[in-house]
């Protein structure tokens, strides 16, 4: 209590000194606005991460092969009587 | 590998050499069913616009690939979606990704990418795959 009496005498000082200083009041509000940006900032990368996430469909990024020229038979790339044979193991995850 | 690396390629196109890849799974349930999905690719003759999608949209080992994921990259590289579903849903491959995996086990796999020559193991890299390429092609093995 003496604290917020100081407070407010301070107050009341500076304004008759035509100087304002951000009170207890101001405190409060500009804490409970970073507190709401806050929350809708992680309201909004939950949002976005359930739609990466893709029931819904997310961004599929679509390459270009680049595999012109290049004999394809299911898995093999390649002549199949080349001579040297390549086999990749490769997780997709 | 998310595109071919011109070593590979070189070979490849001049005839010298072959790459297969094999999907396996060793990271968890997404590989699991990416590996079956990209076996419905291969049934549709797209088995490699589809190992490119997913190397394009790998989620790696935090975030699981879904049967959702799977079919909207289907969707995306021109998959016929009725047969592509009907396929990953019924898990036909799921034996096949299961023994594929046990036997790159038997081999050592650990980690992929891994890559074999002529039944050699060597390192991943563009240097080593193309010296062992050099070496099995001078070899005639």
């Amino acid at each position: 209590m003496h604290i917020v009496s100081m407070g407010a005498r301070i107050r009341k000082r500076d304004r008759r000194r035509g100087q304002v200083r951000p009170g207890p009041g101001w405190v409060y509000l500009a804490a409970a606005t970073l507190a709401a940006v806050a929350v809708a900032a992680a309201f909004s990368i939950v949002a976005l991460s359930g739609r990466s996430d893709g029931d819904s469909g997310g961004q599929v990024v679509v390459p270009t092969p680049g595999l012109a020229g290049l004999v394809r038979d299911g898995r093999v790339l390649g002549q199949p009587d080349a001579p040297v044979s390549i086999v990749e193991y490769a997780d997709f995850q | 590998m998310s595109e071919l690396p011109t070593v590979e390629r070189t070979f490849i196109l001049s005839g010298k050499a072959k790459l297969e890849v094999k999907p396996i799974a060793i990271l968890g349930a997404g590989s699991i069913l990416a590996a079956q999905a990209s076996g419905c690719a291969n049934e549709q003759g797209l088995f490699w616009d589809y190992h490119h999608i997913l190397y394009a949209n790998q989620k790696g080992k935090r975030q699981q690939q879904t049967a959702d994921d799977l079919k909207r990259y289907a969707a995306a590289s021109g998959h016929d979606m009725e047969k592509f579903n009907s396929c990953l849903d019924s898990g036909k491959y799921a034996t096949t990704v299961s023994n594929e995996t046990d036997a790159a086990t038997q081999l050592g796999v650990t980690s992929t990418p891994t890559i074999f020559v002529n039944g050699r193991k060597v390192q991943s890299t563009a240097d080593a795959v193309g010296q062992a390429i050099q070496e099995a092609l001078a070899s005639g093995s």
